[in-house]
């Protein structure tokens, strides 16, 4: 299975090796994985300007390192983001990569289960995964990330999942991943 | 009381939370001059200005458009650092609009937002959301005019009693989700391709129809 790591840490990634020993884990089980530590990359916030979907469609107007996530992004099967929990949601970090998700789909909308949507620009949309650092125990802020990250997932036609914190084995996740 | 506004969208001034905002605070002053701040959480370069504008208002509204089903990137930075400090009883509201007709996409933000005041112990006094705000600019004036008087009565009634009036809410969050005849109605829209007149008409005036299906990055 082709993987995307998404390391929504806020920190420069220095700090933090859950991802890099994950990516290791699920390359050893015998994945492609292709690990992206945002803070250690250049990307810019979303400007609101919906150039990629009326100026030059599917391409953001920034100069920066998401093309190379984009990229990797549809062309997987699984999307795993990591986070820890920051007032009650993913970082700010990772918030800013999902805002710059836009180019992937389309502007047109659809009705999807009787609410609309916007439509797919691409054939094939991967699945979505989020592990959380389990620093924080507040169930209501885990329960909470989830439904936000379901809904998501639904609109860049995805599907979460996955759901897990990092209070689970390394092993067990890796496993669980590989069941996909 | 001082009132501390802060605009989350990423288009700063140039956008419908702008729009909205500036109905509510033409409610909330009359006639008068405004001597609230308005804060554009666009620039990150002012973090500190607005974490410390935060600190030392008494009521705080912050407006942001639906961004993937949250808040904007540079909004949750602003929630991350006011989180940090100790505001217990500040009195902060909220405005969510979204491009999405339906109110229903806002509501699990809005949960997010009723869940932080209770974490960070701030005084709660509600989420406005609207829908169906992309393309405001180029709504018949009639219905324009109607969506602004709500705006502009929630900034009214906000002076007044301090309070987010529930039944302006009410309003502003229909529709909430599609009933049959709305669905039907939104199918015939898609059908005859009205549903995505604006963005038609934007892709052709910008020279891009051709590359509208385009998938750069399969």
């Amino acid at each position: 299975m082709k993987i995307t790591i998404v390391d929504g840490s806020p920190h420069k990634v220095t700090d933090n090796y859950f991802t890099s020993n994950l990516a290791s884990a699920l390359i050893d089980k015998g994945h492609h994985v292709s690990l992206f530590k945002a803070k250690n990359m250049k990307i810019n916030y979303c400007t609101g300007c919906w150039s990629c979907w009326w100026k030059s469609p599917g391409i953001c107007m920034h100069t920066d390192d998401m093309p190379q996530l984009y990229g990797s992004y549809i062309s997987s099967d699984l999307v795993i983001h990591y986070s820890p929990i920051i007032a009650g949601f993913v970082s700010s970090v990772l918030k800013t990569v999902n805002d710059r998700s836009i180019p992937l789909v389309h502007p047109y909308m659809a009705l999807v289960n009787g609410e609309c949507h916007h439509c797919s620009r691409y054939k094939k949309y991967p699945l979505l995964g989020l592990i959380i650092d389990s620093e924080n125990d507040d169930s209501d802020d885990l329960e909470l990330t989830k439904d936000l990250y379901a809904r998501f997932a639904l609109n860049l036609k995805s599907e979460l999942k996955y759901f897990e914190t990092t209070k689970k084995p390394m092993e067990e996740l890796c496993n669980e991943i590989s069941s996909i | 009381m001082k009132l501390a506004v802060f605009n989350g969208s990423p288009r700063r001034t140039n956008s419908n939370s702008t729009l909205l905002i500036t109905q509510f605070l033409n409610g909330y002053y009359g006639n008068n001059t405004y001597y609230s701040d308005i804060h554009y959480l666009a620039e990150t370069t002012k973090n500190e200005e607005h974490t410390k504008a935060f600190e030392i208002a008494d009521n705080v509204i912050v407006i942001f458009p639906l961004y993937t089903d949250a808040m904007p990137g540079q909004v949750k930075l602003f929630f991350e650092n006011i989180a940090q400090i100790k505001a217990v009883g500040k009195r902060v509201g909220f405005i969510v609009q979204s491009g999405f007709p339906e109110a229903y996409h806002s509501v699990f933000v809005q949960r997010y937002l009723e869940k932080l005041a209770k974490t960070c112990q701030w005084n709660y006094l509600g989420t406005v959301i609207r829908g169906g705000v992309e393309g405001i600019q180029m709504f018949p004036k009639p219905i324009q005019k109607r969506l602004f008087h709500h705006f502009y009565c929630l900034g009214k009634v906000f002076c007044e009693s301090g309070k987010l009036d529930k039944k302006i809410i009410v309003k502003l969050a229909q529709p909430y989700r599609f009933g049959f005849l709305r669905r039907n109605f939104f199918k015939m829209m898609i059908k005859t391709g009205l549903a995505n007149f604006y963005w038609k008409m934007k892709l052709k005036e910008n020279n891009a129809w051709d590359k509208r299906f385009a998938a750069p990055y399969a």
